[in-house]
């Protein structure tokens, strides 16, 4: 495996990028990019079926691109309420939906891999600006403030409520953009505090590291490129 | 040394402190009292230079003005009440670090303050952790080691036990205790004030209603109760 953080985190994205340049429909190919995934996870002692199971979370984004099944124009495999099921419309859908359960994949195979603080120091490594690099990581810092803030609130609401009547889905919703709103409010209040504690710690508006980030040594480019080249088989058209 | 003179500051119409003067001699720990909306959170910032009212402030004979900033802000460790506000990094060891690398120092000596101050605070094997992994009563812990790294002369803690269970609230008080520093404490914890702070000023409405020792301040029930510190 790779130590250096910033060639595991490029070595993810150039994943997706080779998994997005392959052709629609190559399903041996999409194939092979999954077994180069479970193979990668194997080896690093995370399970594919736990990893696969965990991506299935972005199957009802990927339905956006359901419609293609109607619009493209091709040839029909099947009707559905008197509306042609079109083959490269399915196949295009299809492909859209390996991909993002790949990706989706690749994504928490990287995040388990590397884990917050090292995720930060590969954006650093790869070049992130550092202003940029601040605000990433204030915002995964106080993603968990928020959602225990937000839990908090619901838990309230929830107390009292009076449980005898199920709300509809629109009550619900009213209340949970209430609540969006409360918390929006809260984080406005949290980050003027935050930006007081920074000051009084002496942030003048500069960014500064401890470390400028480390490069990585010969042996993590031959191993990053060695599997650049990989990758490149896997997709080419033999 | 810390003196303030005179010192006023308006939220909009709204005065918020009217003729605050008092100091603090080398090595005090004082408790700040009063009841909420009293001003203790907007003196302790001003005691940074957060907050800029009229008036005088001097820590260890350096006037705060635009100029000597840097300096009060190194002198001064400013303790929030919500831990959450004060840990921003993403690591232990980042957030203790920020004070000394903004102080410009060295790494190898950034390094070694921030082993000292976790080290102070019994936080050392916590370093390479996530601030958002930690009990109120480690946050606490590490919040205190934030400032402790930038070696200041004044502790100003605002609300230090609040959230604590008895356990960590003791254990806090202990740590405090030991350390050497000048405090000023906010609180309405009066065992707090009662176990280790051995001077009081009592704030109310924005007005410097009492300074002096704290056993003669709790003596005097008709006055806590009529500044709100008891019910």
């Amino acid at each position: 495996m790779l130590k250096h953080s910033g060639l595991t985190l490029g070595l993810s994205v150039t994943y997706l990028v080779w998994l997005g340049l392959l052709p629609v429909g190559d399903w041996p190919r999409l194939g092979l990019f999954a077994g180069l995934l479970w193979v990668v996870g194997l080896a690093a002692g995370r399970s594919p079926l736990r990893l696969a199971a965990k991506s299935l979370a972005v199957t009802p984004f990927s339905l956006a691109a359901l419609p293609l099944v109607f619009t493209v124009p091709g040839p029909a495999w099947a009707q559905l309420a008197g509306h042609p099921l079109s083959i490269p419309g399915s196949e295009r859908f299809l492909t859209i939906l390996l991909r993002a359960w790949l990706g989706a994949q690749a994504g928490l195979l990287t995040l388990s891999l590397l884990g917050r603080p090292r995720l930060l120091l590969a954006l650093s490594q790869l070049g992130l600006p550092p202003l940029l690099l601040s605000i990433v990581t204030l915002m995964l810092r106080y993603l968990e403030v928020v959602h225990q803030e937000l839990t908090r609130m619901n838990r309230a609401r929830e107390a009292r409520s009076s449980g005898s009547h199920r709300p509809s889905w629109w009550w619900r919703a009213a209340k949970v953009g209430q609540i969006a709103g409360s918390l929006l409010v809260r984080s406005l209040d949290r980050g003027d505090r935050v930006y007081l504690a920074m000051k009084s710690r002496g942030y003048d508006g500069r960014e500064r590291r401890l470390y400028p980030p480390a490069p990585p040594r010969t042996g993590e480019w031959l191993a990053f490129g060695l599997a650049q080249i990989g990758m490149l088989a896997l997709s080419w058209k033999w | 040394m810390v003196t303030v003179e005179d010192l006023c500051f308006h939220y909009g119409s709204r005065e918020v402190l009217k003729n605050v003067a008092f100091r603090l001699p080398v090595g005090a720990k004082v408790g700040l009292l009063g009841p909420n909306g009293a001003g203790k959170s907007t003196l302790l910032l001003h005691l940074n230079g957060i907050l800029q009212g009229q008036g005088k402030i001097v820590i260890d004979g350096l006037t705060l003005e635009a100029k000597s900033l840097p300096q009060i802000r190194q002198k001064v460790g400013l303790v929030f009440q919500d831990p959450d506000d004060q840990l921003f990094c993403s690591s232990v060891f980042e957030d203790v670090a920020y004070g000394p690398l903004y102080q410009g120092l060295p790494a190898a000596e950034v390094e070694e303050r921030v082993s000292r101050a976790l080290a102070a605070v019994g936080m050392e094997e916590a370093r390479q952790r996530s601030s958002h992994q930690l009990s109120g009563g480690e946050k606490k812990r590490v919040a205190l080691a934030t400032v402790l790294s930038m070696q200041p002369s004044l502790l100003a803690l605002d609300e230090p036990t609040s959230g604590l269970d008895p356990r960590a609230r003791r254990s806090l008080i202990e740590l405090l205790r030991s350390l050497p520093n000048t405090m000023l404490v906010a609180t309405h914890d009066l065992a707090l004030l009662e176990e280790l702070l051995e001077d009081a000023l009592v704030l109310d409405g924005g007005q410097l209603v009492f300074q002096g020792k704290t056993a003669d301040l709790l003596a005097d029930r008709e006055r806590l109760e009529r500044h709100g510190l008891v019910a």
